[in-house]
């Protein structure tokens, strides 16, 4: 099993992870806050096997790297509630027939920690009951710390202008916090991992199913 | 802390709700300790010989190990529920329960090792279980664990853990012994029990040297052994009943843990058609089968009825409340095991809060005699 690296705030203290759009954060998220993307890690913090849980906007949601793409979940398992994201990513075995058995290493289920319960990797899709439960899959991507920081400083100036960041000092209209010591800085040189709260995949199934 | 509670503790309906929980089945790990426990002789046999159990865990597959969530080993090391600390965390906290009743099935394996030895491990868990987790936090409850195939012993056992602590709050004993439990050669055990107004509850239990779950051979697969753990019931419950167990000791109660509670209703059935017809075999029963069943025993929740159609739940449910088992019903974890039972996810929503009340909370108190918070009390009646 590889080691699940926790974390609050991507990196110290109750901050959220940086945001590339602005300020909204707590639980009163609206739509905008849904639709904006936030830098959950550096990719190289992130290697092959490995999985980091972040919080986002109060949600714990686990981001793993399998194989060099990066997935992310809600680390809620729809069925029993359990933390779905501390549990293996697994391959697919069938069987043709009893004793005749293929494993297929390639086709990956994130399976979970407590019944078992298994969910496609690529799409939540739970393979154990279809119908009425799918575990929530984020969308998550690999950025450019240049692009990052590009989108930061635009988004930043905007809330800035607009003043709805918290960040912004009255008194000498600086920038602090979550750019400095308690979020994960943003360097040009390296690739970040970035996160959206927007469901993965449009074909809607029920999260709670028969709870 | 925050972060647990967003993601699998109290949703918010149940923050204020004052709904009081006990958990019927947790288990708890002595990963080894119970040893510093036991008498010097007994130390040395395990040091020299070992212990030669027919292990339940070693019957569980890879990917549960130990029978256990994989979240739940302790940052401390150590097997899953060996460390009071975190246990306390991961279920007492983050789902703001009362009491938890420890149940260490470590010692309820029987006919595996001399007769001393299993009377000397038995006692050796429950001190472990007093001076380690009782002291830890006051809603830790225990079960005494209990010797079954040497009753004498296991009254004594019971004799000695009341006097300790009334956090003892029942007998426990495994649910395949040498013969079926309703046997008069276990009454001695039923008459401390009784005597001290405990409860004898029994739990899905490991290795035997006696008898299969099954009655009827080993199994292949782990998922066939899972499948059948309520078939030890039906036999032990026919027994208790048809050998006057509760004719006896009326007052006697009985906790089936983890044997299922879906099956109650038409097994009390086919006991009672059974009866009609053979009844001159046991002339002793002066009720018939289904009234003991309803008066006596007690089922816990866990593993959930999980039905095709969820509202088939609620089907299940009614059978067994209309039955007159609603106050028999007692919810449970099974924490730390995989199969293990949140509390809110568990239990469907569709049941009333009158329901959930006394099946979370109230049933228990009842049968322990707990003293629940307050708003618990008035929540339902």
């Amino acid at each position: 099993m590889s080691q699940t690296n926790e974390v609050r705030a991507a990196a110290t203290g109750d901050k959220q992870p940086a945001e590339l759009a602005g300020a909204a954060r707590g639980r009163g998220e609206d739509r905008e806050a849904l639709s904006k993307k936030y830098v959950v890690a550096r990719a190289k913090d992130i290697p092959v096997g490995e999985r980091l849980i972040v919080e986002v906007l109060g949600r714990s949601i686990g981001v793993f790297n399998v194989d060099g793409r990066f997935y992310a979940f809600l680390n809620r398992c729809p069925h029993g509630g359990a933390p779905l994201c501390r549990g293996d990513v697994v391959g697919t075995i069938t069987a043709e027939r009893p004793g005749e058995l293929t494993f297929d290493a390639t086709r990956k289920f994130l399976a979970c920690p407590w019944h078992g319960w298994e969910f496609e990797l690529t799409t939540g899709e739970s393979w154990f009951d279809p119908a009425r439960y799918r575990a929530r899959a984020f969308h998550v991507d690999v950025e450019g710390g240049e692009t990052v920081a590009e989108d930061v400083s635009r988004d930043m100036s905007r809330d800035i202008e607009e003043g709805r960041s918290e960040f912004v000092d009255p008194s000498t209209h600086r920038v602090k916090g979550p750019y400095q010591a308690t979020m994960i800085p943003v360097d040009v040189e390296d690739d970040y991992v970035v996160l959206s709260l927007r469901r993965l995949t449009t074909a809607p199934a029920s999260e709670t199913g028969a709870r | 802390m925050a972060t647990r509670a967003l993601q699998t503790g109290r949703p918010p309906e149940h923050r204020d709700s004052g709904l009081a929980i006990v958990d019927a089945d947790f288990h708890n790990a002595t990963g080894g300790k119970f040893a510093e426990y036991l008498p010097e002789r007994w130390q040395r046999f395990l040091r020299t010989t070992g212990q030669r159990n027919i292990d339940h865990y070693a019957s569980t597959t890879q990917q549960r190990a130990l029978a256990c969530r994989l979240d739940a080993n302790p940052p401390t090391g150590g097997p899953p529920g060996s460390d009071p600390a975190f246990a306390r965390e991961q279920l007492l906290d983050l789902y703001d329960i009362s009491y938890a009743v420890i149940n260490n099935i470590e010692a309820a394996a029987s006919g595996n090792a001399p007769v001393d030895f299993e009377i000397a491990h038995a006692r050796a868990v429950n001190d472990y279980n007093f001076h380690e987790w009782l002291s830890a936090d006051p809603r830790w409850l225990a079960s005494i664990n209990l010797p079954a195939d040497h009753p004498e012993a296991a009254a004594e056992e019971i004799e000695r853990c009341v006097g300790m602590s009334d956090r003892f709050v029942q007998a426990m004993v495994g649910s395949r012994a040498e013969r079926p439990l309703g046997n008069p050669k276990y009454w001695p055990m039923y008459e401390a029990a009784s005597r001290h107004g405990i409860p004898v509850a029994f739990h899905v239990s490991g290795g035997s040297r006696y008898n299969h779950w099954t009655g009827v051979g080993a199994t292949e697969y782990y998922y066939e052994i899972h499948s059948v753990f309520p078939l030890a019931a039906q036999t032990m419950l026919a027994s208790m009943v048809f050998e006057g167990l509760f004719e006896q000791f009326p007052g006697l109660q009985i906790v089936c843990t983890e044997l299922g509670w879906d099956w109650v209703v038409p097994f009390a059935w086919r006991l009672d058609a059974t009866w009609d017809v053979l009844r001159e075999e046991v002339p002793h029963l002066s009720r018939r089968p289904s009234e003991y069943i309803r008066d006596n025993v007690w089922f816990s929740t866990q593993p959930t009825v999980e039905t095709e159609a969820p509202a088939d739940f609620y089907a299940v449910y009614q059978q067994f409340a209309e039955f007159g088992l609603a106050k028999h019903l007692l919810f449970a974890t099974d924490y730390p095991h995989w199969d293990m039972d949140s509390p809110f996810d568990a239990m469907p929503q569709m049941l009333s809060m009158d329901d959930k009340a006394a099946i979370f909370g109230l049933n228990a108190a009842s049968l322990w005699g707990l003293e629940l918070p307050d708003a618990a009390r008035t929540g339902a009646k």
